[in-house]
């Protein structure tokens, strides 16, 4: 090999290489455990426990399981495989909005696996169909149920007379628990392309007066949501909740969304 | 990039005359420095033991988080303390200093006394709903007196709110956080763990960031010990209408003493 130019060598060398992201991909190819990775200015890190790329502060996380995984393709058949249980008799389909599992208003279902205080995070796409009646509802929601309460995250927060779309954490059964972190924390989840969700509750959380959860919306470089405002309630019944937790009715559909949970 | 003849081109950057795109890497950090050199604008850091990744700003000149790097508008360093500044020097840095005998240094450390008296220094910074993004070593030393009080603090007017950040909240608990100082706890945890004792052995890195644009809510995050995420979000802090940094006691009351030292303080416009 003939070398006919400089050759220019960087001083340091490189650390970890950072692939940057230009289109979200949440398993990107040849992806191994610890790789890092950029999407709009945000670190992901790949884990290979969850399958997907994560907030860092979920990758360091100890003990990973991964609860459940929904492509967007399942029925309500598949989704039972997948994990969750229900015991509402309207089914979740697969064919109202393709590539997206449709979970009407007044169905749920749920992860029964959580049990105490575990950190739990959901990431993935989550699009609002239809608004509740009432605002803040615990209704078409991603709830994440622990032994302090139900930390939950609504597709919709307002209700269905509201022209505003925006998404945020509510009380279960009803209440508003949501903080705007910054004046640009307003979010539409509306559309067939909505932007990728990410909700966290840091492990042993208590009491959401004094501790809570957080969202990332759009790979948003800081949380853009984080509950508080009322107490949580509802301690009895750890688990995931997707759907209507409650009266209110609203629709919500779900697509390459993960189901993560840790403890130290 | 591969090998050649056990020839490692991982960082080659021309051949024959040609740019050879390079992935970026981050470069870990296996003891924290802030300003490492050789470190060009946009690069990437890791702190060793953490998955917690800092870029290199070349305006404000030291290593901030992903957010700080990619804000839009324009930053400002407006100052900085190495630590080895006692109340006489950070006067003729241009700080209004309280008590300027209680501020004294040793061992790369400036120490904010107010034990016996009301002990602060402030600077006046900015106008209306600038992003402010305080980073350095704090260290515990005393106080409060009674919980959430702020004589062991740094704080920033963005001329809504005074932010206040305590190296210890309450007379019982080790946890920092956002206080209110008027007796009301002032954030909202992200991560349940109390341990962040900030009387430890040197401290931790502390970092805390006054959204920009925030005029009518508290908004404002605080990552402890390069935490990977923010583990502070305040939610309460009193309604100022002062534009400045505050070191020591950021509300005239008494009992607290704090060590800081390699600290940055900056302005998102």
């Amino acid at each position: 090999m003939k070398f006919g130019g400089d050759i220019t060598m960087q001083g340091p060398a490189p650390g970890d290489p950072i692939t940057v992201l230009d289109s979200w991909d949440p398993n990107p190819g040849g992806a191994s455990d610890g790789d890092l990775y950029s999407m709009s200015g945000s670190i992901y890190c790949y884990d290979s426990t969850y399958g997907c790329l994560v907030r860092p502060v979920v990758y360091k996380q100890a003990n990973k399981f991964l609860e459940a995984y929904i492509t967007g393709s399942e029925d309500r058949t598949a989704a039972l495989a997948a994990g969750f249980t229900t015991v509402t008799t309207n089914a979740a389909d697969n064919t109202t909005y393709p590539g997206w599992v449709y979970i009407p208003g007044g169905t749920n279902y749920w992860l029964k696996t959580v049990a105490a205080k575990p950190m739990l995070y959901y990431a993935g796409y989550l699009r609002s169909i239809t608004a509740a009646t009432t605002d803040y509802a615990g209704v078409g929601i991603v709830c994440m149920g622990t032994t302090t309460g139900h930390f939950g995250f609504s597709a919709h927060r307002f209700d269905s007379s509201d022209p505003d779309p925006d998404p945020g954490f509510v009380k279960y059964a009803s209440g508003d628990m949501n903080y705007q972190t910054t004046p640009d924390s307003s979010f539409d989840l509306e559309g067939s392309d909505p932007p990728w969700v990410e909700i966290y509750l840091g492990e042993d959380i208590t009491n959401s007066l004094l501790e809570g959860a957080m969202a990332w919306i759009g790979h948003s470089k800081i949380p853009v949501k984080v509950s508080g405002k009322l107490p949580v309630a509802f301690p009895t019944a750890p688990r995931w909740l997707i759907g209507d937790g409650t009266a209110g009715s609203a629709g919500i559909a779900l697509k390459n969304s993960w189901f993560m949970r840790a403890t130290s | 990039m591969g090998t050649f003849n056990n020839i490692n081109f991982t960082s080659l950057v021309t051949f024959n005359g040609a740019t050879v795109p390079a992935a970026p890497g981050a470069i870990e950090l296996t003891t924290w420095d802030p300003a490492p050199t050789g470190a060009s604008g946009g690069d990437y850091y890791q702190m060793s033991g953490t998955s917690t990744v800092y870029r290199y700003d070349s305006t404000l000149g030291f290593l901030v988080r992903p957010e700080i790097y990619e804000f839009s508008g324009t930053k400002v360093l407006d100052e900085t303390i190495a630590g080895t500044e006692d109340g006489a020097a950070l006067t003729s840095a241009g700080w209004t200093v309280s008590t300027e005998g209680n501020i004294t240094t040793s061992g790369g450390w400036t120490i904010i006394d107010s034990t016996s008296a009301a002990t602060s220094a402030s600077v006046q910074v900015g106008s209306t709903a600038n992003g402010m993004y305080f980073a350095g070593y704090l260290s515990h030393s005393a106080g409060p007196s009674s919980n959430y009080e702020g004589s062991n603090s740094i704080s920033s007017g963005n001329g809504n709110f005074l932010y206040t950040f305590s190296s210890k909240k309450t007379t019982a608990s080790t946890d920092p956080g956002f206080v209110k100082t008027s007796g009301a706890d002032g954030d909202v945890k992200l991560e349940q763990v109390d341990d962040f004792n900030l009387a430890s052995t040197g401290g931790e890195w502390v970092e805390y960031y006054v959204i920009s644009g925030s005029t009518t809510t508290e908004q404002a995050f605080a990552w402890i010990g390069h935490s990977e995420s923010p583990v502070r979000f305040c939610t309460g802090s009193l309604v100022d209408s002062g534009l400045n940094w505050v070191i020591g006691s950021c509300d005239a009351s008494t009992g607290g003493k704090i060590y800081i030292k390699e600290c940055y303080f900056a302005r998102l416009v």
